[in-house]
């Protein structure tokens, strides 16, 4: 389940917020700090581009708050724009020109895994690894999909695309994980992809 | 033969909503395969351990930041201010295709699905050293016609401007050198770096023009 969806914020605090309420606004900001971060970070992995994406979203949210009308959680609303911004930069040229080098990536994995205990923080440094090796594009609609359950033409109306191609680049990546983690020797290689069965 | 990644993807999918399992016979065959009930299983506990990554702390003291960046209200003053931003990247996207003579940099750099060519690939269609000089020339001009720089700034792209500022600035220097005999094979490279640093400077800066007029 998403973690925007997880956060909660008093309703009291929104319609503060929606007032102009400098300090509800700081409210929401700690309450979608972290949900906004990791959106970014997960699709974009870079910090520095992560922290715009959320300083962006944040400024956004609170120029926009006042047209909220709560017909979704505000955590759904903020993650929508978070989710647009980060797409943003993913087409921007100046995300090429300040894409880090894998060093980096690297060091993002291993610092998320020195947090974690045992096994289960190898595994996820491991995960971030092979989702750091994905396509932007596919890394982010993977990202949207499966962790924070958007649909297919969801994903698509975001990206100016398709539903097909949300759904051909949800079934690359996966492949493409798949020959990662077989050759890290994390499933058996024997499985067969066909279309037909 | 076995289930594709793409039917197994669909059917864990289906799973997880009420009253459907998905394709009778896609399910039929995964309940009898042995294997494809493991990737099926594969994909179900990935999709988990995804969810499950430990969360990454945000840098702290980005609230101030947030909190004094100026209100940009659609409704205010700032909207002609806007449009005049827009108008004025339009003359420039204009002014580069004019001047870059059927290779506007700007194309590239509006480019907005990733089919930007690195600026060494332009550039090697100019070894000549008077095609690099002159391709500067007419960089410099197009930086000079780009908006000014916006109130707030991002850090990262900050950065990246000054980077690429620092390194212009050290190439202008020993090219202006009097004393400096350069080889023409050094000074062609030199100016080719110069020509690189200088493409991408109007890259970054275009982009965070083309954001700050949003």
């Amino acid at each position: 389940m998403s973690t925007f969806l997880q956060a909660s914020i008093d309703p009291a605090i929104v319609s503060r917020a929606r007032r102009g309420d400098l300090k509800a606004h700081e409210l929401v900001y700690r309450a979608y700090a972290k949900p906004v971060y990791n959106l970014a970070i997960r699709i974009l992995r870079d910090p520095h581009q992560a922290e715009e994406v959320m300083q962006d979203t944040f400024i956004e949210v609170i120029r926009k708050i006042g047209s909220y009308r709560g017909d979704a959680p505000l955590g759904a609303w903020i993650r929508r724009i978070a989710a647009n911004k980060a797409l943003m930069v993913l087409r921007s040229a100046w995300h090429r020109l300040a894409t880090p080098l894998d060093a980096e990536h690297e060091s993002m994995a291993e610092d998320r895994g020195a947090a974690g205990e045992g096994m289960r923080a190898v595994e996820s440094a491991e995960l971030e690894r092979q989702l750091a090796q994905l396509a932007p594009v596919t890394r982010a609609v993977i990202w949207l999909y499966d962790v924070e359950g958007y649909t297919h033409q969801e994903i698509a109306t975001m990206m100016g695309k398709t539903a097909s191609f949300s759904k051909s680049q949800l079934s690359r990546g996966h492949q493409k994980l798949r020959r990662m983690m077989a050759a890290a020797g994390e499933v058996q290689t024997c499985m067969q992809v066909s279309n037909s069965y | 033969m076995h289930a594709s990644i793409e039917q197994l993807l669909e059917l864990r999918d289906a799973q997880g909503q009420d009253g459907h399992t998905g394709d009778p016979e896609l399910r039929a065959h995964v309940d009898g395969c042995g294997a494809c009930r493991a990737e099926l299983s594969r994909l179900d506990n990935l999709r988990e351990a995804m969810r499950s990554l430990p969360e990454i702390e945000p840098p702290a003291g980005r609230w101030q930041a947030i909190a004094q960046a100026p209100s940009k209200s659609a409704s205010s003053w700032r909207q002609p201010l806007a449009w005049g931003i827009a108008a004025s990247l339009l003359v420039v996207v204009w002014l580069a295709g004019n001047l870059s003579g059927g290779d506007a940099i700007e194309n590239r750099v509006a480019a907005p699905t990733g089919d930007v060519a690195p600026a060494s690939v332009a550039v090697k269609r100019d070894n000549d050293l008077d095609a690099l000089i002159d391709r500067s020339r007419r960089l410099g001009m197009l930086l000079q016609s780009l908006p000014g720089r916006p109130e707030v700034v991002r850090a990262g792209t900050d950065n990246t401007i000054a980077s690429l500022e620092n390194s212009l600035a050290l190439v202008n220097y020993t090219l202006s050198q009097p004393d400096t005999a350069l080889a023409s094979g050094e000074a062609r490279e030199l100016w080719r770096s110069k020509v690189n640093l200088m493409d991408s400077l109007v890259k970054v800066r275009y982009t965070e023009a083309s954001f700050a007029s949003l």
